[in-house]
């Protein structure tokens, strides 16, 4: 099950780019994987790396001309939308791994 | 039992205990379970390996069930903790993962209890005792999970430590992570040749001594690596990564 933010930012896509749900949905899928990242416990800030870095490389494979703008429109919705996230924080492999040699 | 099997399981049990209460403490502070879970594992350890090894070093007879029955017991704690650490740190949205450590848990607890009813108190009688295997598996399949979570976790780490989303450090803990799953595994898979041998020919060989006594030593370094990880250490792993804030910066 994913996030709210990953179900926005797949609709939000699929808005920009006149994808289909299940290719703006599989596009930002492949993306986020590729990332390291789960769609199941998606950050803002997360997100806002792969759309800035990943993004407009899957989006020229699939044929999407104007790359950047397309991403930087998903952006713009991103930071305009109040949007939960996910409460998983502190309970990913990253942040416990990073507290346990805190201890 | 040799003196390096003897020496090796006074230092995991110190190393453990330490861990432990950090770990312990971290989770006062965090008011997280990850840590809680993980430190008790490590606390439960140590005291198991205080069980084992108070009774070899006094060769008293009278305390010898009792004590190693104590240590089995410990032992079996302690790793149900560590499944319920990989399964809140690793898999805590995961229907399956819940099951394993439901699994793992009834095993080790019916095996145990079995076992005493069989009359193998200490676990130590496999050919006659087949719940014994059971109690084993289950612990064979925590430390094969706790190896397989690292080994998943850390290469989408080493992606996003590329993107500047991971610490190196943490990285690499990851890594170290996989590793101790790793030899703990093949510890136990020691363990139960050991367990064997020592059923069929009532020795404790030198060989298989040493053979846990390595696999230890192993495993208690890479804790100290992941949990007491020295300077000169935290420096070569943040400048071997690519650029990404790390804790040394």
């Amino acid at each position: 099950m994913e996030t709210p933010l990953f179900d926005f930012a797949a609709q939000k896509l699929e808005q920009h780019t006149g994808f289909s749900q299940l290719e703006a949905r599989g596009t930002l899928r492949i993306a986020v994987k590729s990332a390291g990242l789960e769609p199941k416990s998606l950050t803002v800030a997360e997100l806002r790396v792969v759309l800035e870095k990943l993004m407009p490389g899957e989006l020229e494979q699939r044929g999407v001309k104007d790359t950047l703008s397309v991403c930087s429109a998903v952006l713009r919705d991103l930071e305009d939308a109040p949007i939960a996230e996910s409460d998983s924080d502190s309970s990913n492999p990253d942040d416990i791994f990073r507290r346990l040699a805190k201890a | 039992m040799e003196d390096s099997a003897f020496i090796g399981g006074v230092i995991a049990g110190i190393v453990y205990l330490a861990a432990g209460i950090r770990l312990v403490r971290l989770s006062w502070r965090t008011q997280a379970s990850p840590e809680l879970m993980l430190g008790l594992a490590f606390i439960l350890w140590a005291l198991s390996y205080a069980c084992w090894q108070i009774p070899i070093a006094t060769a008293n007879q009278p305390l010898t069930q009792p004590l190693f029955f104590a240590g089995r017991a410990f032992t079996n704690a302690g790793t149900i903790f560590l499944a319920y650490f990989v399964w809140v740190g690793f898999r805590n949205q995961s229907h399956w993962a819940k099951y394993l450590v439901h699994a793992i848990t009834l095993g080790l607890l019916a095996g145990m209890i079995f076992s005493v009813a069989e009359g193998d108190w200490e676990g130590i009688q496999p050919t006659d005792n087949p719940w014994w295997y059971l109690d084993w598996g289950a612990g064979f399949m925590a430390m094969a999970w706790v190896g397989v979570e690292g080994l998943i976790e850390y290469p989408k780490a080493r992606k996003r430590v590329q993107l500047g989303h991971c610490d190196p450090l943490v990285c690499h803990r990851l890594f170290l992570w996989a590793v101790v799953g790793i030899v703990w595994t093949v510890y136990n898979g020691v363990y139960l040749y050991q367990v064997v041998e020592f059923e069929t020919t009532q020795i404790w060989s030198a060989g298989m001594d040493r053979a846990i006594a390595a696999t230890e030593a192993i495993g208690i370094a890479l804790v100290c690596l992941i949990f007491f990880p020295p300077r000169f250490y935290k420096r070569w792993v943040a400048g071997a990564a690519p650029a990404a804030d790390s804790e040394e910066a």
